[in-house]
């Protein structure tokens, strides 16, 4: 089979690889027919990621058809369409069974900071990912969701991950009616982050970033209003005058550890790798919400640590939340909001490209070429 | 809906209006993930076990340190191989706490590449040399007994 693996920091290749096998009374093995290249995916190939083996099959944002059932599996059988949440979880853990699958204990032997994960690494586990014609899915019972008839795969695609990510962003931001809310980063999440915010019932909400196509983007996709923050001398102040100098009453960091906006971080965090990153979308955050705010973080940070402000947070008195999406938990709230046309989910697929193109594909998105907002890769086996 | 001092005015209004369904989530026990933790606790999905059948150990899958056995599912890619792969062993012996483990198998990762793209001997070299300048630093980062430098 086909599958999009890594090659080493900055390189991808389609290579031919043996299919999966059935590893555990509860695995399927999926046929995909859609799958996505996730703005994290990028944090692996720039080598951001420890354990990150040369070979491995990336990718968690997949839907596709059943193919096989382990002896064990109840709830699916051949023929069934699913989408995969990209944490992998058991459902019976501590932390499954409080709605957690981002932090089950059960699925990653490797680290105890995450579940494990499709294609992230075997700091996640070591499970190939779903960008290849087959992928195995462990406990078939727990994760996958039925794609509903009628509905296509790209239309409940980004329930595998980006589209949880960006509500559970505005949703631990807890926005209340009529609040300020900065997003930092117009990337897939970002958006989804900034629709979200809106459906919690912000007031204002504000995008940051430095692309003028993507502020172009979410602004038309969301209403937000928007900032080049590389147009103004000083970001933080321009988000600070645009607040009545107080402040935003949320602000969300949808960025991760491959910020632009600081030099230092970028030559220490970035280039040097001497820190997992750079943490300027954190920074910002922290300088931009109000005393008693709410600053969350889903943009991914490799371990071991950042050059944080952590002082400030504490003088201001700011909330910090965090997590991994638990995706399966979102995923019928969401499916609704997409059936009611609340979200638009699709609405942001820029590039349809054959997996066969991958490597095309993840220049695309990694360079930020031809106003890419995300790619989506089909199978040779998946009709387009 | 109230409002705060610096929302909504103008422009932003009539953004506002034409967003379909603005604030249908406002209330939080309309929010899946509130509160973060569910309680009473209870299986996710359709989940039929109280504790998982366990996946065969191949007997070549890296965990942990501190870890007592494989968790019940594991990804089977990529066994750790040559060079990198004994120092993605040694790195697994370090608590994931200490960061000599992170930094280990990020040279492990580099000497990865390395062995797949220039053959055995150039990794090798940098391997050993790695591995020395990475058995230098956790000796350098353990904490050591320090005397007081006036006469006590």
């Amino acid at each position: 089979m086909l599958a999009a693996t890594y090659r080493g920091p900055n390189r991808v290749r389609v290579v031919k690889k043996p299919e999966p096998k059935i590893e555990h009374p509860n695995d399927i093995l999926l046929r995909v027919t859609r799958t996505a290249i996730c703005g994290s995916d990028l944090h692996l190939l720039h080598g951001f990621i420890p354990d990150t083996r040369v070979g491995c099959t990336f990718g968690h944002e997949f839907a596709g058809v059943v193919d096989e059932v382990g002896p064990s599996v109840q709830s699916l059988s051949k023929g069934d369409r699913v989408v995969v949440p990209f944490n992998i979880a058991c459902g019976t853990c501590f932390f499954c069974t409080r709605e957690l699958t981002g932090n089950c204990e059960m699925t990653n032997p490797t680290s105890s900071v995450a579940s494990g994960i499709y294609g992230y690494s075997h700091t996640t586990g070591g499970y190939d990912g779903g960008q290849a014609e087959m992928v195995r899915v462990p406990f078939a019972d727990v994760g996958p969701m039925k794609i509903p008839d009628g509905m296509a795969e790209e239309e409940v695609l980004f329930l595998s991950d980006i589209l949880p990510t960006g509500y559970q962003a505005a949703e631990m931001g807890s926005i209340k009616p009529g609040e300020t809310v900065i997003v930092f980063g117009c990337g897939p999440v970002g958006l989804f982050a900034q629709r979200s915010a809106w459906l919690l019932g912000a007031g204002r909400v504000i995008a940051v970033d430095y692309l003028q196509y993507r502020l172009d983007f979410a602004k038309s996709y969301n209403g937000v209003e928007t900032l080049n923050f590389q147009e103004v001398a000083d970001p933080v102040a321009e988000l600070l005058r645009m607040t009545d100098k107080r402040g935003a009453d949320v602000c969300i960091d949808a960025v991760g550890c491959e910020a632009k906006g600081s030099v230092l971080q970028s030559i220490f965090g970035v280039r040097a790798k001497l820190m997992a990153g750079a943490a300027t979308a954190i920074n910002w955050s922290i300088a931009t919400a109000r005393k008693g705010g709410n600053v969350v973080i889903i943009g991914v940070y490799g371990p071991p640590y950042n050059a944080v402000d952590i002082g400030t947070a504490m003088n201001k008195g700011l909330t910090l939340r965090m997590n991994q999406a638990n995706c399966k938990r979102y995923m019928p709230h969401l499916l609704e909001h997409i059936r009611a046309g609340r979200i638009d989910a699709k609405g942001i697929i820029t590039h349809r490209i054959p997996l066969a193109e991958a490597e095309h594909a993840y220049d695309l998105f990694a360079n930020k070429k031809d106003g890419c907002i995300k790619c989506v890769l089909v199978p040779p086996t998946a009709s387009a | 809906m109230q409002e705060n001092d610096h929302s909504i005015r103008g422009e932003e209004q009539r953004r506002r209006q034409s967003m379909r369904d603005l604030g249908v989530d406002a209330p939080f026990d309309r929010r899946p993930g509130v509160p973060m933790e569910a309680s009473p606790p209870h299986p996710m999905g359709a989940a039929h076990w109280q504790v998982p059948e366990r996946q065969s150990d191949p007997g070549n899958i890296l965990k942990r340190a501190g870890l007592e056995e494989l968790t019940p599912v594991f990804g089977t890619s990529l066994p750790p191989r040559r060079l990198s792969g004994l120092m993605r062993r040694a790195a697994y012996k370090t608590p994931e706490h200490h960061t000599a483990h992170w930094l280990t198998l990020l040279l492990a990762d580099r000497v990865d590449v390395l062995e797949h793209n220039l053959g055995v001997v150039g990794p090798l070299a940098l391997g050993v040399g790695a591995a020395a300048g990475a058995a230098a630093f956790v000796a350098k980062m353990r904490p050591r007994r320090r005397r007081w430098p006036f006469g006590r």
